[in-house]
């Protein structure tokens, strides 16, 4: 595919900020999940979200419409790949949304096979209890074993196409939050193995076990991490969970060294990371500021002042733009706010304007409040 | 902290093109349709746990 010299221009953008350079003006960073796009364009989740086809349609309409600076769309969550898989973790509510709930598919006495062959426990245990089509063994299981990959890898193909043609299409940056993601491995072993509540129990009564499961699943988390077409520019997104709902003691324990050693190894492979830093993590900027130079942090919440004073001189800084106001508070209001995080956390550089949270759903802000802080940031952003 | 990633249920490139008997000649025609289906294999497991 020839790029287009806006689509050339944007990704310059955004390599200047990777680079360390100072970009012309702040890069817009706003995306929105599948279900806020096929909502946008019209469409039902409880129907259209399983066409690809459709999919794609919507997320050409809100790129058009949406003035950021990169594609505005994303499908993670692929429903047709959970219902193949009869998924446990994902699973769409009554409106057709897909929800996560709460799962715990290792059981505490398997931990020391896990800590032996993490990736082989995952296969004999972990994922026949996520997904009822693999606990039902023999052929039902490889069948939907294989319709499951066949799926997973034809509709990434088919929405990574789609979205750098759509990108090229209206003169965005090609480049995406996530090139390829994964979790830090305390997140990873707490996520879905263990669970929030399973594993905060075990931090207590087998911790020895725990930190040995982390550095079991490091090389996993490292090896996923790193995909062909990873560099500088085509980033891998971690999503941090746990840290801040841990005390200090134990986060500098459990989460930190495999955490640490995970960004490292991204780094030493030049590869660069896009790191979504959930809840508060005020306390621990010093630690995020110990990783190695360029980090892409994506607050959520946090003061935007002691934020660019402690880690914005070394990483790039975005997000903390509260996503709340955009449905509750007047159009001048949600530019005020714009213009109050940029006037902080601008100067200087190494700074990308997104939202504090995920974009998931129609209903969670007031589009056309949206639309004219997009068009605010775009211009107030020029240095 | 090892950072070398080893399972039962993985297979290296070696260890691919021992377990296939690929002759050491076709090696560098072998390795990306036998261990980059593994690896994809890999990428997809990783996503089920995500």
């Amino acid at each position: 595919m020839e790029l287009n010299q806006e689509t050339l221009k944007k990704n310059e953008l955004f390599e200047n900020l990777f680079d360390g350079k100072m970009p012309e003006r702040v890069p817009v960073f706003v995306s929105g999940d599948n279900a806020f796009c096929l909502e946008y364009a019209g469409f039902d989740l409880l129907k259209e979200q399983y066409s690809i086809e459709k999919n794609i349609e919507a997320i050409d309409i809100t790129t058009r419409n949406f003035n950021s600076d990169l594609c505005f769309g994303s499908l993670i969550r692929i429903p047709h790949l959970y219902k193949i898989l009869g998924a446990k973790n994902f699973v769409p509510g009554t409106d057709g949304f897909i929800q996560h709930p709460e799962i715990n598919a290792l059981n505490e006495d398997e931990y020391d096979e896990f800590i032996k062959d993490p990736y082989k426990t995952l296969w004999d245990k972990v994922l026949p209890r996520l997904y009822t089509e693999l606990g039902k063994g023999g052929f039902a299981a490889q069948k939907a074993t294989t319709k499951a990959f066949f799926a997973f890898y034809a509709t990434m193909g088919q929405m990574g196409t789609a979205s750098a043609e759509i990108a090229n299409k209206y003169g965005k940056t090609i480049y995406t939050m996530a090139s390829t993601a994964c979790a830090v491995p305390y997140d990873s072993l707490a996520d879905q193995l263990r669970s929030f509540t399973g594993i905060s129990k075990d931090i207590r009564r087998i911790p020895e076990k725990v930190e040995a499961a982390c550095e079991a699943l490091l090389p996993l988390s490292i090896k996923a991490g790193i995909i062909p077409n990873s560099n500088r520019y085509n980033r891998t997104f971690i999503p941090l969970h746990m840290g801040p709902y841990m005390r200090e003691k134990d986060f500098l324990r459990f989460y930190w060294p495999t955490f640490k050693a995970f960004v490292e190894a991204l780094d030493a492979a030049g590869v660069g990371v896009n790191i979504f830093v959930e809840q508060d993590w005020m306390r621990y900027l010093d630690y995020l500021n110990e990783l190695p130079k360029g980090c892409f942090f994506l607050f959520e919440y946090g003061d935007p002042k002691i934020i660019k004073e402690k880690v914005g001189k070394k990483h790039i800084i975005s997000g903390l733009y509260p996503l709340g106001i955009l449905k509750t508070e007047s159009e001048q209001r949600c530019i005020d706010k714009a213009k109050e995080l940029i006037d902080v956390l601008a100067p200087d550089g190494n700074y990308m304007f997104s939202l504090d949270k995920s974009l998931l759903r129609l209903k969670d802000v007031n589009v056309n409040n949206l639309k004219a802080v997009l068009n605010f940031v775009q211009e107030y952003g020029k240095y | 902290m090892n950072m070398e990633f080893d399972s039962e249920y993985y297979d290296s490139f070696l260890e691919a093109m021992e377990k296939y008997e690929i002759p050491e000649g076709a090696f560098p025609f072998a390795g990306e349709g036998l261990q980059g289906v593994e690896e994809m294999f890999f990428g997809f497991t990783m996503f089920l746990i995500s």
